[in-house]
């Protein structure tokens, strides 16, 4: 008999837990202006934010996704973001696309895993998203069908994700200072927003969250395996960088004593920092060793 | 503990932190040394080029002329032939991925090679025309500006549609005036060559090293 209501308690708990992540609220849609997208802009944009890196595979078409991340929770593969009507997001429209990108959230009402870096994109501006939609419009489309993720119980638990935001996304809100320079202000919009650096050079949680006290204080068990080194101001003035190495270092890859950045950043410096401007590459570096920490 | 025994014990343990100090990376030998060794010798190349080309030094035309010399020396087989099946062991960084997608492995070392020998003639040119007396501009040879960093880069090489050497090309044939009958081709820049020496290297660290 007390099996019974073991069992039924169970089952209720289990129908309580179900119907909470069921009902857990994600943000609001925000709305966007429409306005009319410049396409090249929108393509730097894409090449700053690593749209490119993660959304174009070696042996795939432009953007059509495939490109694996791997990590303790699960491999996941980026899905084809090119216009296909079937398999793309030909049908999205200009507000879903914002949700996605800004808030994380799919046109069917699904949290994205954090593997998508939606927490750095909030503060892409209307003009931003607009550039980026005309951008992404005009790739060839492609019908690559998007790889279903490769993770087990409880990663897959979608709604899950809900729970997972609310204590430990750390949404990024651009706030300008006014005492600064408007290089030094660029370079912490791009930085701390679409370049996404503390997605790898900060130490995370058990369940994958950032440690909002450690922001690129270098990540020395990344969940791909990997490790990342400190970019704090601190560090890297230690380490003998100065703006010019820096940027170059963020155009070549190669770093002041003849190395090569290896693993992912090199990664990153080939299919993202080589493609942008010197005057970015050097906003950035202004950033970097000069933040408010 | 008397005297002579105790310069005996100092002298011994100096013979030994000597002799371990004077085994380069860690305890490295027989091929995977020599790798170190010319990995070290690249990266002193790219030490000296580096700061010419990110406009942090002048361009040294010797200088750089002997460094692309060096890279193309250590590029092609001479890089590829240091890396025999397996070979990882010690303090290798070697991955096995490298025996796995040998033919890309193979091919960036023949890239290296490539480029240093582009980089090296880029720099014979460039030093040419630094030699040549100064003529006079003719009249009606029309000056085409050299194109803005935003010019050279465009949407479809932005998305990945395109690659460097097809915007590259682009930009050649935008590039010509009306060419004297002989003229030889104007080789790229070393500043265009030295990117792709140092994208090279990136790209092997990033698929085959640790």
């Amino acid at each position: 008999m007390r099996i019974i209501f073991v069992i039924l308690f169970l089952i209720i708990a289990a129908g309580g837990a179900f119907a909470t992540l069921r009902l857990w609220p994600l943000p609001e849609s925000t709305t966007i202006s429409q306005i009319p997208g410049d396409a090249k802009r929108g393509a730097y944009l894409a090449r700053l934010s690593g749209c490119v890196a993660c959304h174009t595979s070696k042996e795939g078409p432009p953007l059509a996704g495939g490109v694996p991340l791997r990590s303790s929770f699960g491999t996941f593969y980026s899905p084809n973001i090119t216009p296909d009507l079937e398999n793309g997001i030909g049908r999205w429209t200009l507000a879903q696309f914002a949700r996605a990108l800004r808030q994380g959230v799919s046109p069917e009402g699904h949290s994205y895993y954090p593997s998508f870096p939606f927490e750095f994109y909030g503060a892409l501006t209307d003009r931003d998203v607009n550039d980026l939609w005309a951008a992404l419009k005009s790739v060839p489309a492609s019908a690559t069908v998007s790889k279903e993720h490769d993770a087990g119980f409880p990663v897959t638990v979608r709604d899950g994700l809900k729970v997972w935001r609310t204590f430990f996304a750390q949404p990024y809100t651009y706030e300008p200072n006014p005492n600064r320079s408007e290089s030094w202000n660029r370079g912490k919009y791009m930085v701390e927003g679409p370049a996404h650096c503390a997605a790898c050079h900060t130490p995370r949680n058990l369940v994958g969250g950032m440690d909002p006290n450690a922001i690129l204080a270098g990540d020395p068990t990344m969940l791909d395996g990997g490790k990342s080194p400190s970019i704090t101001a601190e560090v890297l003035l230690e380490r003998g960088w100065s703006v010019e190495t820096l940027a170059g270092a963020l155009r070549t890859g190669v770093t002041p004593d003849g190395d090569v950045f290896g693993g992912s950043m090199a990664k990153v410096v080939l299919e993202g920092t080589s493609y942008l401007l010197n005057e970015h590459l050097t906003d950035m570096a202004l950033y970097l060793l000069d933040r408010d920490e | 503990m008397n005297r002579p025994f105790v310069v005996w014990l100092l002298a011994g343990l100096l013979t030994i932190f000597t002799t371990i100090s004077a085994i380069p990376h860690s305890g490295a030998t027989g091929v995977v040394k020599q790798r170190m060794d010319g990995m070290v010798m690249l990266g002193n190349q790219l030490k000296l080029l580096n700061p010419m080309f990110s406009g942090i030094t002048p361009l040294d035309l010797n200088v750089a002329k002997s460094a692309s010399d060096i890279i193309t020396q250590h590029g092609g087989a001479s890089m590829s032939d240091l890396f025999p099946t397996d070979s990882i062991s010690g303090p290798s960084e070697a991955i096995p991925a490298i025996w796995e997608r040998w033919n890309e492995f193979e091919k960036l070392a023949v890239d290296l090679e490539k480029f240093g020998t582009e980089l090296s003639a880029s720099i014979d040119y460039a030093a040419d025309f630094a030699n040549r007396a100064p003529v006079g501009v003719e009249a009606n040879v029309p000056v085409i500006p050299e194109l803005s960093e935003w010019e050279k880069l465009d949407t479809d090489l932005l998305l990945g549609v395109k690659t460097w050497a097809q915007r590259r090309s682009e930009l050649a044939q935008v590039d010509q005036t009306a060419p004297a009958a002989n003229a030889a081709p104007v080789p790229r820049s070393p500043q265009s060559v030295y990117t792709d020496v140092s994208a090279t290297c990136a790209a092997c660290h990033q698929a085959f090293r640790r």
